[in-house]
């Protein structure tokens, strides 16, 4: 009987010790500064090919799926996650999407999602993932990565950061797409206007959960969720960008 | 803070006994179980298998990256129970704690800067536990136990190919101290 009871015990014993759901003792891995690396280590060259994933919260399986797809392609140049990562802001949810990216075989780079900024999902994502806002070049292009979630983020959107970083050469990611309810049609109206007075390639968002394009002034994409399984994937080549909505059963030109 | 202590224990003593103060049955004490790196309670048996107690836990910067206070209320169901000796018992439960912490940067109703329904309340959060107890004296009971979010359970039911049960959920261990 005693030997059985001790057993027992063994078994809870193997398990995980945790204190808090809502603890933020990650890593200090900032992975994005580390595959930033990896992308300046590349040759540059045009056309380029970026694969477009979004809003995984929940669905890590789906995630993972999608960056075995993508493993299975030789053309994709690095891979974006454009935010809501989560669903909670939990630590224990990044960890999910931070393991699961591990399998990919192109540098994989985030951007903050809504959901990502509840409860300590900001601590945690800077911890794990880096700066909220960031740039960087490929080729003649500037990629900017523009943290615009601005109910979750006290004194987001940065708008005169994002009119420093904008130029003609500049491809805009962030997770709220210029549709949104959260923001006012003031505001939609001066962020497509800071758009059109730079004369920016294209925009691409999530937060939609489903892929969507359309052209105003500018060309727009909304990459799908990752429960849908399709990914988005932009080819840019040294005038124009290409938009396609693919599955693994091939792509679709937007 | 010592203020929602003192309320937080008065509406737990005033729900569980309709209004009238009655001195709790047991103490506990509790570490890990996603209730906190110490977490000190008072319960009540409300039958030979019931109990419902309160707890209060923190866990400090060094374990949890920042400073974490929560209140919780747990309800305990006995299912099973197994007589090793005189005053040796082993009893098997379940229980479902109701887990709030009052972090700044969280809620339990939507602030109005959010359109309506944007998100469920990000300071609570619920708990499902299986565990046992070792009663090795009148007046002491030692426990352990294995607890789930609501997150980790719903998160698992979508995604059982890539999570595993195993890499989800915390232990728990405490004591149990009889009052009366």
């Amino acid at each position: 009987m005693y030997f059985k009871i001790c057993l027992l015990f063994c078994l809870f014993s193997c398990g995980r010790l945790e204190y808090s759901p809502w603890s933020v003792d990650v890593p200090d891995t900032k992975l994005n500064n580390k595959n930033l690396y990896l992308i300046s280590k590349q040759r540059q060259e045009y056309p380029f090919k970026v694969a477009l994933l979004a809003d995984p919260q929940g669905h890590i399986q789906d995630f993972r799926k999608q960056l075995e797809l993508l493993n299975s392609r030789d053309d994709i140049s690095f891979t974006v996650v454009l935010g809501d990562l989560t669903d909670y802001g939990l630590k224990e949810e990044f960890e999910w999407v931070l393991n699961a990216s591990r399998i990919s075989n192109a540098p994989i780079l985030f951007i903050p999602g809504n959901h990502d900024g509840l409860a300590n999902g900001k601590k945690i994502y800077k911890q794990m993932f880096g700066e909220y806002s960031y740039t960087f070049n490929y080729a003649d292009h500037k990629f900017v990565m523009w943290n615009n979630n601005k109910l979750e983020w006290q004194g987001e959107p940065n708008w005169p950061w994002l009119a420093s970083q904008l130029n003609s050469k500049s491809i805009l990611m962030s997770h709220i797409p210029p549709i949104d309810d959260v923001y006012q049609s003031q505001e939609i109206k001066y962020w497509k206007q800071l758009m059109q007075d730079k004369n920016i390639p294209i925009s691409i968002h999530g937060h939609l959960h489903k892929n969507m394009f359309w052209s105003d002034d500018i060309k727009h994409y909304v990459a799908p969720a990752s429960v849908t399984s399709k990914y988005g994937l932009l080819t840019v080549e040294k005038d124009s960008t290409i938009v396609e909505t693919c599955t693994k059963n091939g792509c679709i030109k937007e | 803070m010592k203020y929602l202590i003192i309320i937080w224990i008065s509406l737990f003593s005033s729900l569980s006994y309709g209004f009238e103060f009655k001195t709790p049955d047991y103490l506990s004490l509790q570490t890990g179980g996603y209730t906190g790196f110490a977490t000190l309670g008072v319960g009540y048996k409300l039958n030979n298998i019931w109990d419902l107690e309160t707890q209060m836990g923190y866990t400090p910067y060094s374990l949890g990256g920042i400073d974490i206070t929560t209140f919780d209320l747990k309800v305990r169901w006995y299912h099973s129970k197994l007589i090793l000796d005189d005053n040796m018992l082993l009893l098997g439960y379940f229980s479902s704690t109701f887990l709030y912490s009052n972090d700044k940067d969280m809620f339990v109703v939507l602030p109005a800067k959010y359109p309506r329904k944007y998100y469920d309340p990000s300071a609570i959060r619920w708990l499902f536990t299986f565990g046992s107890m070792f009663q090795i004296h009148d007046k002491y009971s030692f426990y352990i136990d294995y607890s789930y979010t609501d997150v980790e359970l719903t998160k698992y039911y979508n995604n059982y190919e890539y999570l595993s049960l195993q890499n989800l959920g915390s232990i728990g261990l405490g004591i149990k101290y009889k009052i009366k």
